[in-house]
């Protein structure tokens, strides 16, 4: 005799599913997209001992044109402050799409990296987020619109990620920027953006540069930022002006990079340039080459000079001797005093295309 | 008979069982953990213990070419060990290592959902392959290849990132190294679970495709584990002591996430997918040994999942403790397992095939079994 069937096995499957999906539908933390406020650039900085955040985000409405919106709030905790910002925006911030981090100098030099955690550790922003220090306070370069119509923070994220590899410009993202603080030196450089004004005109000039080690900091002038972006970036655009005898004239950058090697038992850092550089202003039979690349290697080695001996002076290890020797297994590193001791040894190789 | 056939699967599903098997909780949270241990040489005990679990393979594979472990003709008491010790060791792994991809899920994937939500989601998934036995586990892995390599393609054609050599040196071999391989055994030696399946080779495939498809996964696996830690390293430097998600956070830095925002969902996909397939092959362990002691019986699936989901989501509860037990002493029980279990197998493979080769084989019945199973 057949047993009798309760329970039809597609009927039961088919429960099983619904119950899951009607149990998920209930999972309300996930806030839709609509309920987001999606910020684009943010600012942070230390007033009165307190955290100050500033977001900035696009108001989208049906009308054409764009309208950037900054908020800021202040607090102990950025978590907090965070949450402030949703209630003043009405929405839950989400910052994983923020472009680029303003970060004030006194964040960087007497914070101890406690915010900076919070971003990088919690995951709250993109690995490749841009992080820049500012001359003004960072309320001041977040917030204004520029004469394009376009929000400033939002501006300078895109302008900076368009920038990797140019010459004179050191982008980092807060991902490089952790990378760094985490080397023997404790040493990070970010670009200093600056808000500058010629009459109606807005703009922001990104040509200078900060270095710090979490105590204190130096600011590079744009001679000594070259300097600092042909030693650690590769370069693949920029133009480098050249003078010589009665030529005037511009070379290109093909491509650039530059190596520091510290042998075993040496107290000799040798930094090698290999530059590869095209002439495009002048008729290349009238440029006299071996000039020319005279007069460019004395000017990058006065540029890598200014930028080293700046942050030497500070005491900041801007091109990461330390960790050099540690890899190079040279133990000067282990003496605290080790930037004094080490000599830097510059050779300029260049390739005219 | 049935289970017998339940359990069958070819050689290519064993590859890539094997391969998701060694990968899964390897490219998560573990780099972390031995970068903030062992510094930038971390790599070379991820190499290691990788070496040491691909030879471990090889003995799995020999036995599994001969039977699952519960086939082997050995006394009832020494399968019950097996079964008893392989049953502990699942659990622990299930819930310690699945714990870290229900906290990837919730936390990194969703924001801040329960973990709740999201062990009953994973289990009720896993536990469905893991009662359907081996043959559907290889056939799902079988499936889902594609998707893995086009993860794996698509990370291979976009990435981009500063590849920092320098973050690997000195090459110098340290004591740390073993203080990592030790402290993260539980990380490693996840190979039993492939005991309880009979390997049999494709009618389709020769033999030197078959040496192909083996080097291929082992390089894979070694890209996949060692490549990934080593890539790790470059990119992140020290600062990979405070990086969670390696997988993640490695795979999201391309050409393209600046134009359409974050492009990690290829990655995002297979790897939960491989996840599902280990807690799923977890699940599948604990519920064979668990029905040779109490039959082939839904509600002994049902049973495990259900245990595993207590200890998860009231147990375990968060990445800390889950942490805190897997460098407990538990680990050294879950490693020793692993390891003394595969090498009990063999000799009772040897045993068992002795004895067979000595007794006078009843023709008539081998036929039938050979039809039965051709069928």
């Amino acid at each position: 005799m057949k047993k009798p069937k309760f329970i039809n096995k597609k009927w039961l499957v088919i429960l099983v599913i619904s119950l899951v999906l009607v149990t998920f539908s209930f999972l309300d933390e996930q806030k839709s997209i609509a309920a987001r406020t999606i910020v684009l650039a943010l600012s942070l900085d230390k007033v009165d001992d307190e955290y100050e955040v500033g977001i900035q985000v696009l108001k989208t409405d049906k009308s054409e044109k764009q309208e950037f919106l900054t908020y800021f709030s202040k607090g102990d905790n950025i978590s907090d402050i965070i949450e402030h910002l949703s209630y003043d925006t009405g929405s839950t911030v989400a910052l994983c799409h923020a472009t680029v981090l303003i970060i004030g100098q006194d964040v960087l030099n007497t914070d101890d990296n406690k915010a900076m955690n919070f971003f990088f550790e919690g995951e709250v922003l993109c690995n490749n987020t841009m992080v820049v220090t500012s001359e003004q306070s960072p309320r001041e370069v977040l917030s204004p619109t520029l004469s394009n119509g376009v929000g400033s923070g939002y501006f300078l994220g895109q302008v900076l990620h368009n920038m990797v590899g140019d010459f004179g410009i050191i982008p980092i993202t807060i991902k490089d920027f952790f990378q760094n603080k985490y080397r023997i030196g404790s040493c990070v450089y970010l670009p200093c953006v600056s808000l500058e004004k010629e009459g109606d005109t807005t703009f922001l000039d990104i040509t200078k540069s900060y270095v710090s080690d979490g105590k204190k900091g130096v600011m590079l002038s744009e001679k000594a930022t070259k300097g600092l972006s042909l030693v650690l970036n590769k370069i693949s655009n920029g133009t480098l002006p050249y003078q010589y005898e009665s030529s005037v004239g511009e070379l290109n950058f093909v491509k650039s990079a530059g190596d520091i090697k510290i042998e075993k038992d040496s107290d000799k850092a040798k930094l090698q340039i290999k530059a590869t550089l095209k002439d495009n202003t002048y008729v290349p039979d009238k440029v006299n080459e071996e000039l020319c690349k005279e007069y460019v290697s004395k000017e990058i080695i006065s540029y890598i000079e200014e930028c080293y001996n700046n942050c030497k002076d500070e005491g900041l290890d801007v091109f990461y001797l330390g960790q050099r020797c540690y890899a190079y297994e040279n133990e000067l590193y282990k003496d605290p005093f080790y930037l004094e001791k080490l000599q830097l040894e510059i050779d300029v190789k260049i390739n005219m295309k | 008979m049935q289970n017998k056939l339940n359990n069958k699967i070819y050689n290519e599903q064993f590859l890539l069982l094997a391969f998701i098997s060694l990968i899964t909780f390897k490219v998560v949270m573990l780099p972390q953990y031995l970068v903030k241990t062992a510094g930038s040489q971390s790599y070379m005990t991820m190499f290691f213990m990788i070496a040491i679990e691909i030879m471990m393979l090889c003995v799995v594979y020999g036995i599994t070419k001969n039977g699952s472990i519960l086939q082997l003709d050995i006394p009832k008491w020494v399968k019950g060990v097996f079964a008893i010790l392989v049953f502990a060791s699942s659990l622990i792994k299930s819930t310690i290592l699945g714990s870290e991809g229900v906290a990837y899920i919730s936390t990194s994937l969703y924001g801040s959902v329960s973990w709740s939500f999201v062990t009953l989601a994973l289990i009720i998934v896993s536990l469905y392959l893991a009662h359907k036995g081996g043959k559907v586990l290889g056939r799902t892995v079988q499936i889902f290849f594609w998707v893995l390599i086009f993860a794996l393609v698509f990370y291979g054609v976009f990435s981009n990132f500063n590849f920092e050599a320098i973050n690997l040196m000195p090459f110098k071999i340290s004591s740390d190294l073993a203080v990592a391989g030790d402290k993260f055994l539980m990380w490693f030696g996840d190979f039993t679970p492939l005991l309880f399946m009979s390997t049999s080779p494709s009618s389709n495939r020769k033999k030197s495709t078959m040496a192909i498809w083996i080097t291929f996964a082992v390089i894979a696996t070694l890209i996949c584990s060692v490549g990934l830690m080593i890539q790790f390293i470059c990119i992140f430097g020290a600062s990979g002591a405070v990086v969670g998600n390696a997988f993640l956070n490695v795979s999201s830095l391309n050409k393209i996430s600046f134009m359409i925002g974050s492009v990690d969902l290829p990655t995002v996909l297979s790897w939960l997918i491989m996840c599902v397939i280990k807690f799923a092959l977890l699940l599948y362990a604990m519920a064979e040994c668990a029905k040779f002691f109490f039959g082939n019986k839904i509600l002994v699936s049902l049973a495990c999942g259900i245990i595993v989901y207590a200890v998860i989501v009231y147990g375990i509860g968060n990445l800390k403790t889950s942490y805190n037990l897997a460098t407990s002493w538990l680990r050294y029980f879950a490693f020793l397992t692993e390891f003394l279990v595969t090498v009990a197998a063999y000799i009772a493979m040897r045993v068992s095939m002795n004895k067979k080769q000595k007794a006078p084989a009843p023709q008539a019945v081998n036929n039938q079994g050979e039809a039965y199973e051709k069928a």
